[in-house]
């Protein structure tokens, strides 16, 4: 049997949300005055339990508020769940919004650092790897000018090529693939795909189910909150294409 | 982490208690031993003079010693605003016995209505509660001699002062200074012997149950930060470049910073402090420096957390982090702005001597005390956005709360406490003390100190560890 890598346990978790915001005292003292100091409980996520075997690929699926992203960051540990437990073995490399850690003020290099660290890689792990990610990235010309001076596609894909350069135990991937022209998508669903084979546990986001057909070995459908469907990945499609059919 | 490794910092710890706590001694020196009594040194107002002092008449007064060991006494005379000629003997006498006297010119060492001090060569010990008797007596021809100041409304009951051969009510206008023997610090290699030994015990506690798998917290913090060092270094990398980017003195305006803040208040504050101040521009620039730190550093760590949001909703990272790498990069400036300090001090005639090492300590607690505040402020900040503008008022208040451009001195008697309530006021002071007068403070200092910089980072802490599994829902 394999080892599982996640385990996910009875997790709920509610999402406290005021009907104004509430974001300074004089809000709170005005609102709490008027009496009218009431919460709404948002469940974001109601039960929900599964586990991921070592080197699977579980693919996320489900509408927009769902709670796919949700998922992924209590497992990555930026949530912690109202209830239930959330085991994980290994250390993760969130890929959720790549790019989160860069300053603009900085150069291309200082930022590979300054990213890198954020994502947990020690400083010996990213000089033997510097080559590599400029290279990846194709940035050499630019790497030691301000990054403010980068155009999108460039901070992509240098964003891409320091969140994959590791080989990482649990992958957390949302959406990322949509980085770059057409040849660097190419090149990175490449490298996203030799990660997973590197033997990688992947959890992957996507509403492109051609992708999520194409990468997964297991699918979850959430909905609400809620798990729908939990299964091997032909099936769970299938379903979740035919309740779209029928809502649609 | 390697178990090697937690061996070396325990160790090393260990190893800098010891020196710290032998080399305290040596630096400490006589001010760990005594304590300056300051309220035995007044003088009350006179409102009568005593007869003239010729021809070897005595003027002598009983009073009660008010210190253990007295370092000097001083008293006030008129010459009517005569030259004067002659001598006068001033004795410290216990019953027949003089203790000490002193000889003086009156025309040269006698100032009009200013105290002329009578200093031992070696403090007189050993008469605390006693009563002894101060003894003046003169040679000087009519019209050439001097008179003692002295009060007869506002002194103590029964005193009596004995003009030659009659007796006067009233009391002479002098006083006795001197220091107190502190007595704890005669166990002092006791105590520090005890703290070590809990400091060795605790240590190898915390090693044993790190070998047998099982953390406690100090062996907790510790692998946090190993872990998360390069991290820490990186933010404190980014923030230092990122402050002085696009400017053309670059991290030179850490030198200048201070350097013109300091000018500035002295061309305005020195012709009113100056003179009751011993080095007034080394006493501005040095709470200039300090309050400035406190200042960036609080100021930084309230929008840590809010301002990286996007990096603590995305990408799980220890939340300290942050308020602990600003800290680090405003101790860094800290660092910078203290060669100014020392050079400015140097041009200005302080001699820096060993002792100016306890500034360090201070500083220290300075740190430890502006980190705590800095985690409370920066978990708050994450809730109450309007803490941000409070603070700035906040700390303007405590600016002009704390003697950084004026004298405590000038802080009237029954105000006193809210500036002794005031962490700051004491690590500044105690560093100016070091710095300026070259001496330690006395041992208290260095506990309220501490105390203060700990209850902060308890404070602090506390109240963000409770918070910061909220902090992502409220980004």
């Amino acid at each position: 049997m394999a080892e599982n890598m996640i385990e996910v346990e009875n997790v709920t978790m509610k999402f406290r949300m005021s009907d104004e915001p509430l974001n300074s005292l004089k809000e709170v003292f005005t609102v709490a005055a008027r009496g009218k100091l009431k919460f709404n409980e948002f469940l974001a996520l109601d039960n929900v339990s599964f586990v991921l075997e070592k080197g699977k690929t579980l693919g996320l699926i489900g509408k927009n508020g769902a709670g796919k992203s949700t998922t992924l960051k209590l497992i990555s540990g930026i949530l912690k769940p109202t209830s239930g437990k959330i085991r994980t073995y290994g250390n993760i490399v969130p890929m959720l919004e790549l790019g989160a850690g860069f300053d603009l003020e900085l150069t291309g290099k200082e930022n590979i650092y300054l990213n890198g660290a954020i994502l947990g890689y020690s400083k010996e792990y990213l000089e033997s790897k510097y080559d590599e990610i400029v290279d990846f990235a194709e940035i050499r010309d630019f790497i030691d000018m301000p990054i403010r001076n980068y155009s999108s596609g460039m901070m992509a894909r240098l964003a891409f090529s320091i969140a994959s350069v590791v080989q990482p135990e649990i992958l957390i991937v949302d959406e990322i693939l949509a980085v770059g022209d057409v040849a660097f998508q190419e090149k990175s669903f490449n490298r996203m795909k030799e990660l997973m084979s590197g033997g990688a546990t992947v959890l992957f986001v996507s509403h492109d189910l051609e992708k999520i057909e194409e990468m997964c070995d297991k699918v979850i459908w959430l909905d609400h909150g809620r798990v729908v469907m939990f299964g091997d990945t032909d099936e769970v499609c299938k379903a979740y294409k035919e309740a779209q059919g029928i809502k649609a | 982490m390697t178990k090697e490794k937690l061996r070396k910092i325990f160790l090393l710890t260990f190893i800098f208690y010891t020196v710290f706590a032998v080399s305290f001694y040596f630096l400490a020196g006589d001010q760990l031993k005594y304590r300056k009594v300051e309220e035995s040194n007044s003088i009350v107002e006179a409102d009568a003079v005593t007869r003239e002092l010729t021809r070897g008449i005595i003027v002598s007064q009983d009073f009660v010693v008010p210190v253990d060991n007295i370092e000097s006494v001083s008293i006030v005379f008129t010459k009517l605003y005569r030259e004067g000629k002659g001598d006068l003997i001033v004795c410290l006498v216990d019953g027949t016995n003089v203790l000490y006297s002193q000889e003086y010119d009156i025309a040269k060492d006698v100032p009009e209505q200013h105290r002329l001090y009578l200093t031992p060569k070696t403090p007189i010990s050993g008469y605390k509660g006693h009563e002894l008797t101060l003894r003046i007596l003169s040679h000087a021809k009519a019209n050439e001699g001097v008179s003692v100041m002295m009060n007869k409304q506002n002194a103590p009951e029964g005193s009596m002062i004995k003009v030659g051969s009659e007796m006067v009510e009233g009391t002479l206008c002098f006083s006795v200074s001197g220091s107190d023997v502190i007595a704890i610090s005669q166990y002092y290699w006791a105590i520090m012997g005890v703290l070590g030994a809990l400091l060795a015990v605790l240590l190898i506690l915390s090693y044993n149950s790190y070998l047998h798998g099982k953390y406690n917290y100090i062996v907790i913090a510790i692998a946090a930060i190993y872990r998360y060092q390069f991290l820490i270094s990186q933010l404190v990398i980014r923030d230092f470049k990122t402050k002085y980017k696009r400017s053309i003195l670059g991290v030179f305006w850490s030198f200048l910073n201070p350097l013109m803040t300091m000018t500035v208040q002295f061309l305005v504050f020195s012709t009113f402090f100056s003179s009751d101040t011993r080095n007034y521009p080394i006493y501005l620039l040095c709470g200039v420096v300090c309050f400035s730190f406190f200042n960036e550093c609080t100021t930084m760590c309230l929008t840590s957390i809010s301002g990286n949001a996007r990096l603590i909703t995305k990408v799980y990272i220890p939340k300290y982090i942050f308020p602990l790498s600003r800290t680090i990069s405003s101790s860094t400036n800290l660092a910078i702005s203290l060669v100014p300090l020392v050079l400015a001090s140097l041009i200005l005639g302080v001699s820096i001597r060993p002792q100016a090492i306890l500034f360090f300590y201070f500083i220290a607690c300075l740190i430890i005390f502006s980190f705590g505040i800095g985690l409370f402020l920066s978990a708050l900040m994450v809730f109450f956005r309007d803490i941000q503008f409070l603070w700035t008022v906040l700390i303007q208040i405590w600016m002009y709360a704390t003697p950084i451009f004026y004298p405590a001195e000038i802080v009237p008697d029954k105000y006193r406490f809210v500036i002794r309530l005031n962490p700051l006021y004491h690590f500044i002071g105690n560093c100016r003390t070091v710095l300026i007068n070259g001496i330690s403070p006395e041992p208290r200092a260095y506990v309220f100190c501490l105390l203060f910089a700990l209850l902060s980072l308890f404070i602090g802490a506390f109240t963000f560890k409770k918070t910061q599994d909220k902090f992502s829902l409220y980004l």
